[in-house]
């Protein structure tokens, strides 16, 4: 059995698109071959429970949601984590496969994050095996109950059976770079409006979403 | 308004800050900042400021008042550090939660019109080429994100010959 670690760096935990995306991930490792097991990677504490699991997987599975241009912050102190423990460990080094989900539509916004793991690798001797960048990410949370393959995850069923295909073959393969199948203009008026409801649904009036706070010095 | 926010120990940190002027208002880490959760708060529950109360809950406001952001951060895998990447997830109430289209993508609204000017200082042993390669096109994206210019992007192996423009 190939042991593999799926891990989640949402601080939303089971309810994120992350943990969707691994679920999604997961699915196409058959179980026969793959010991699946996941892990919440949410607060920037680290488990030396979950960090014993993770030295000795083979396969890394990294999930986690698009941050300013970047690492969520309490999933850099684990990476920081990782490489310190992996520097010490020479015995045996997973293949890293990371899934980088954005709230921009177009999921090459995730590229630079993409680069920020591969440097990790680079630092933490890992093998690098392949980043997917996932835009619209909203959509995930509509979209809850929708299988991989059916719409509007068409394009991502297809480039998830790609990497799903290298993870098996425990190949290196591009970063692939895919959005849900449905127009830009489509997915904005749907985020913008679901900006609206929540406001709402909190008790605040439309116009407080423009609200600009005065400075207050520290 | 300067606005300086480092990651330094705090015999660097009085070094760096003597060499602002007095107005300059610095974020460092105490020890005591929360991270981002995802709730998105900062947007619907209390729009501007983060829901989570403590001395970093009104980064939003401190971005949309300054007139120039300084960062000085450990470069960590051409990234910043936890505590300055913390700062800055903490401060998405900087931005609208609508988009608009900047230069060719989707990027969020601005909520305060006077945008700032952003330079920083990435300081660390042995930085790779690719990771100065990488924190550059991150800074690049982070100004767009932020429809702020960015002044400058160095890289210092010490801290210690670091001053501010006061």
């Amino acid at each position: 059995m190939i042991k593999t670690a799926l891990l989640n760096g949402s601080p939303r935990g089971e309810r994120s698109a992350s943990r969707m995306i691994l679920d999604f991930m997961e699915e196409l490792l058959p179980k026969e071959q793959y010991e699946r097991r996941h892990f919440s990677l949410k607060t920037p504490y680290i488990d030396p429970t979950v960090l014993g699991e993770v030295l000795s997987s083979q396969v890394l599975l990294i999930a986690f949601p698009l941050y300013v241009d970047g690492v969520p912050s309490h999933m850099i102190r684990w990476l920081m984590e990782l490489e310190r423990v992996f520097s010490l460990q020479v015995k045996s080094r997973p293949s890293v496969y990371a899934l980088v989900n954005c709230g921009f539509y177009e999921a090459d916004q995730t590229r630079v994050t993409l680069d920020i793991l591969r440097n990790w690798c680079e630092r933490a001797g890992l093998k690098w095996g392949q980043g997917m960048g996932i835009g619209a990410g909203g959509a995930f949370s509509t979209f809850r109950n929708t299988p991989l393959g059916k719409w509007p995850f068409r394009d991502l069923g297809g480039a998830m059976t790609a990497m799903g295909l290298n993870i098996t073959r425990q190949l290196s393969g591009p970063d692939l770079f895919v959005s849900p199948d449905f127009p830009r203009v489509a997915y904005k008026v749907a985020v913008e409006y679901s900006w609206r409801r929540a406001i709402k649904h909190n008790g605040l009036k439309l116009r407080d979403l423009h609200r600009r706070i005065p400075l207050v010095r520290p | 308004m300067i606005l300086l926010i480092h990651d330094l120990g705090a015999e660097e940190a009085k070094r760096l800050e003597s060499t602002y002027a007095t107005e300059t208002v610095v974020v460092s880490d105490d020890g005591t900042i929360r991270h981002c959760v995802g709730c998105f708060g900062c947007w619907t529950k209390d729009p501007g400021s983060c829901v989570i109360k403590d001395k970093y809950s009104d980064m939003g406001a401190l971005l949309g008042a300054c007139t120039q952001l300084h960062i000085v951060s450990r470069c960590v895998y051409g990234g910043f550090s936890p505590f300055v990447k913390n700062v800055l997830d903490r401060s998405i109430s900087y931005v609208h939660p609508d988009l608009r289209m900047r230069e060719g993508q989707t990027h969020h609204r601005l909520r305060y019109d006077r945008p700032f000017r952003i330079s920083v200082w990435f300081y660390g042993e042995g930085i790779t080429e690719n990771e100065r390669e990488t924190a550059l096109r991150l800074l690049k994206a982070n100004s767009i994100n932020m429809g702020c210019p960015l002044d400058g992007v160095r890289f210092v192996e010490s801290t210690v010959n670091l001053k501010g423009r006061a």
